[in-house]
């Protein structure tokens, strides 16, 4: 009992003496530099911040403070949200917290143009309920110093009257330490391509594709040089916009970064940031020429290839500084470069796939070559002619929709030759002899010899062939009804792969361009829809034909 | 002018009936990599004229340069009208809204239809490297007989055998041609309806089996006749078209040229991203200013 009775006072007299500590502290820096300078003299016009801070602590509940803040003759502070300016002096009034609060603010003051040099005191002066808190501050202004043995920035010569800070300059592309490349042209800057990003990733192991790491990471720096003539240290926000060169407008392409992390946020889940802009704060520390890397972040889903103007906007306090840059931005075309490259090693492949090509000629016999070349001639005649002459015809009328009507022999009337042909000559080669024996025909009538054909011809000859080969199409003893099926469907794909592979290499070859949706659509209605049916409707007609050639 | 005339190249001037085919074949070659390598305007509307100019000199009959113009309209309004469609370059004014973003299902999908008044002017340009193509094409087409570009794959080592499936091939395209119109005239006969009795589309799915079939006749009586008299194992007569030492400089020359052309222009794509070497700066210059 006797113990607890001392305990008891004990606490008592802690909780006394801890009230008798209760207490506040007034701090007020000016000029304030962000980078903790000591700076004691003030020059010309320039805006700088007065800081004020006042914490206190072991006070048992919240109270009202008053802070007000007498200024020397000749200078005035900018109009602030929650502070009332008037002539030689501001005021405000602040909450503070129970038991421990801090209470801070940034508050900009400009000598007047007739503000005289010498050295000025500002007042301070925090009160509450039975209590005040004053703090002196004593500095030198220098009305002319400004101008006195300073450097005159090269470019442009802006009224100093009229102007604290500007944009001296934009620069872009730079990389993360402000450095030009001379290599890089000026004011172009490569957008990667994202559109297989997810694929790539995988197949590089890395699995899912963490978005929110893509749309963090810079697409570019942007070198920001800015002139501050009267010396002015505060914090600005920057604001980096696209404007179409034509209308003006701003248009979508950039973003400010994600909020969210590699921890926070993953795939989908990361936030990418709002707006069609790229914000940054900026600071400016008093010195009269200072230059800021700025880093640019684009939605890769959104930006368009093309000539824009970059809008740069730097504001802070009432004053707002513009300054516009042409822009390129420029696509990688990854997607078609794979393109090309997998018509390419198609192409050696089919080079090999010709050496054997007698050997096929051989075993299918003289009047297997001999169906095969009338079938080429059927193909030529009822696909390749009619497509080239009655294609663009259809083409002028329905534009890029015409190819569903063309699709109609392309895919469904390709692929009933082909596969009737490969039920009576069931042989490794007697596809790639058709389609070669087709793409000299339209060469020698046509005159169609060019690259791409050769490309193109060569998709067409090794993706088939191995799917056909995978399928085990050629060692299949008996072809059933459901066996085939399942072969006008992976031929069905594969032609909706050998129509994106074609589609990418005219995309890349002709800079042509088209929508993704309508690459979809092609490849599911040419692609898988058409040439299914096709197939279906040639393994039907072949077996027909076997009654013919068995006669 | 019937079909059949309007593809022979017997109209045309001599000295272009008298270019070797490999001649032919080489140039169409290496202008078609000439066109899809070059960029700028200016000279692709060069080259093109320079195929125009050609046609010009080589005596193209009236009529073909008819033919030639509505084909080569028909291709340049197709790709103004794809790119007026997914023109995807900034800056783009949209003319028309074919599909307002937010109208319906098919709005959401493709995140609305526009007309972009740049991408018909894009469409054009780039129009131009297949209207080239095109043009280049025909010329070959309309001064040359078959028969000489085959010699010329021939002349490259084309396996006998294949030159004898393609000559087949090429010789059976007008009887095919006729079959096809006898199917149709059967089919017309056995249509059971009076309406739409005359139109050919309706009878279209039905023409495959009986042609395949009938190719397959024809390919069993031919066989027999080929085999019989050893026509398939033997090598295929040709007569070989004297290749002048003046065509294969010009082809050498062509070939340098392109070369040259490809290896600048990758030189100067290679530099965009990263690759790049100050002693190849004026090849750039050209690039950038003549590619």
């Amino acid at each position: 009992m006797k113990r607890l009775i001392t305990l008891l006072v004990f606490l008592l007299l802690l909780l006394q003496a801890t009230a008798g500590f209760a207490g506040r502290q007034l701090d007020a820096v000016y000029p304030y530099s962000l980078e903790k300078q000591q700076i004691r003299t003030v020059t010309g016009r320039s805006t700088l911040p007065l800081y004020v801070n006042l914490t206190s602590y072991d006070i048992p509940r919240m109270q009202q403070a008053e802070v007000s803040v007498k200024l020397p003759g000749g200078f005035s502070a900018l109009p602030k949200e929650g502070w009332q300016i008037y002539k030689g002096g501001a005021s405000a009034y602040w909450q503070t917290e129970a038991w421990y609060g801090q209470n801070f603010d940034l508050l900009y003051l400009q000598a007047d143009e007739g503000a005289v040099s010498g050295t000025k005191e500002i007042e301070i002066t925090v009160s509450g309920n039975g209590w005040e808190e004053r703090k002196s501050i004593n500095f030198t202004y220098d009305a002319a110093g400004e101008t006195i043995g300073q450097p005159q920035p090269e470019g442009r010569k802006p009224d100093k009257a009229k102007f604290n800070w500007y944009i001296q300059s934009v620069t872009l592309p730079v990389d993360v330490y402000g450095r030009r490349d001379d290599r890089a042209e000026n004011g172009v800057v490569y957008v990667r391509d994202t559109t297989f990003e997810s694929f790539r990733n995988r197949m590089k192991g890395d699995g899912a594709t963490n978005w929110s790491a893509v749309f963090n990471h810079p697409a570019t720096f942007l070198l920001l040089d800015m002139r501050n003539p009267q010396r002015d240290i505060r914090v600005l926000k920057f604001k980096a916009q696209l404007l179409d060169r034509v209308s003006g407008q701003v248009v979508e392409g950039l973003i400010t970064a994600g909020t969210t992390n590699h921890d926070t946020g993953e795939g989908w889940a990361g936030k990418t940031g709002e707006g069609a802009e790229t914000t940054a704060l900026i600071s400016l520390d008093g010195k009269k020429s200072q230059t800021f890397i700025l880093p640019l972040y684009v939605d890769y889903f959104t930006i368009l290839e093309g000539d824009y103007t970059l809008r740069v906007t730097v504001s802070g306090g009432d004053q707002q500084k513009i300054q516009e840059v042409p822009l390129t931005i420029a696509r990688k075309h990854s997607l078609g470069l794979f393109a090309v490259g997998f018509a390419f090693v198609c192409f050696l492949i089919t080079l090999l796939l010709l050496l054997r090509l007698k050997q096929c000629v051989f075993s299918i016999g003289a009047k297997g070559a001999i169906t095969v070349a009338l079938f080429a001639a059927i193909s030529f005649g009822g696909i390749a002619l009619p497509s080239t002459i009655l294609g663009d015809l259809v083409h002028a009328l329905l534009g890029p929709f015409s190819g569903l009507v063309t699709g109609l022999l392309s895919g469904i009337m390709q692929y009933l030759l082909i596969v009737s042909l490969l039920v009576l000559y069931r042989k490794p080669g007697v596809l790639t002899l058709l389609y070669v024996l087709k793409f000299m025909l339209s060469g020698i009538m046509f005159g169609h010899f060019s690259p791409i054909g050769v490309l193109s011809t060569s998709v067409y000859i090794v993706v088939t062939e191995f799917l056909l080969w995978v399928s085990g199409f050629y060692k299949k003893e008996n072809l059933d009804t459901k066996y085939m099926f399942f072969v006008a469907l992976v031929l069905g794909l594969g032609d909706a792969l050998i129509t994106f592979v074609n589609f990418e290499q005219m995309m890349f070859f002709y800079r042509l361009y088209y929508a993704d949706w309508f690459l979809a659509m092609y490849m599911l209605v040419n692609g898988l829809l058409y040439s299914s049916i096709g197939s279906w409707i040639g393994f039907k007609t072949g077996t027909k034909l076997r009654q013919v050639v068995s006669e | 002018m019937s079909m059949r005339q309007l593809w022979e190249g017997t109209d045309a001037r001599f000295w272009a009936r008298e270019i070797n085919g490999r001649t032919k074949l080489i140039i169409l070659f290496l202008f078609a990599v000439l066109m899809i390598t070059v960029d700028n305007p200016r000279t692709l509307f060069v080259l093109f004229m320079v195929t125009l100019l050609l046609h010009l000199t080589a005596g193209t009959s009236f009529y073909k340069w008819k033919v030639m113009a509505v084909l080569l309209m028909l291709g340049l309004w197709g790709s103004m009208v794809s790119q007026a469609l997914f023109f995807s370059q900034s800056p783009r004014t949209a003319l028309f809204v074919l599909i307002p973003p937010d109208s319906s299902l098919l709005g959401e999908i493709t995140g609305g239809l526009f007309i972009y008044r740049e991408g018909i002017l894009y469409g054009a340009v780039q129009g131009l490297r297949t209207a080239s193509m095109l043009s280049l094409g025909l010329l070959v087409c309309w001064t040359s007989d078959p028969r000489q570009l085959l010699n010329a794959l021939l002349a490259w080592r084309l396996p006998p055998q294949v030159a004898f499936m393609l000559v087949t091939a090429i010789r059976f395209l007008p009887v095919l041609a006729a079959e096809t119109g006898e199917i149709i005239t059967a089919l017309q006969l056995r249509s059971e309806t009076q309406r739409g009795r005359t139109a050919i589309v309706q009878h279209i799915p039905y023409i495959a089996k009986p042609l395949l079939a009938r190719c397959l006749r024809r390919a069993q009586t031919l066989a027999l006749s080929v085999v019989s008299r050893g026509f398939f194992s033997a090598k295929v007569s040709q007569v070989r078209q004297s290749w002048k030492t003046a065509e294969q400089a010009g082809c050498i020359v062509f070939f340098l040229f392109t070369l040259a052309v490809v290896g600048s222009k990758l030189c100067y794509v290679l530099s965009e991203q990263g690759l790049y070497f100050g002693v190849l700066r004026k090849i750039y210059d050209i690039s950038k200013m003549y590619l």
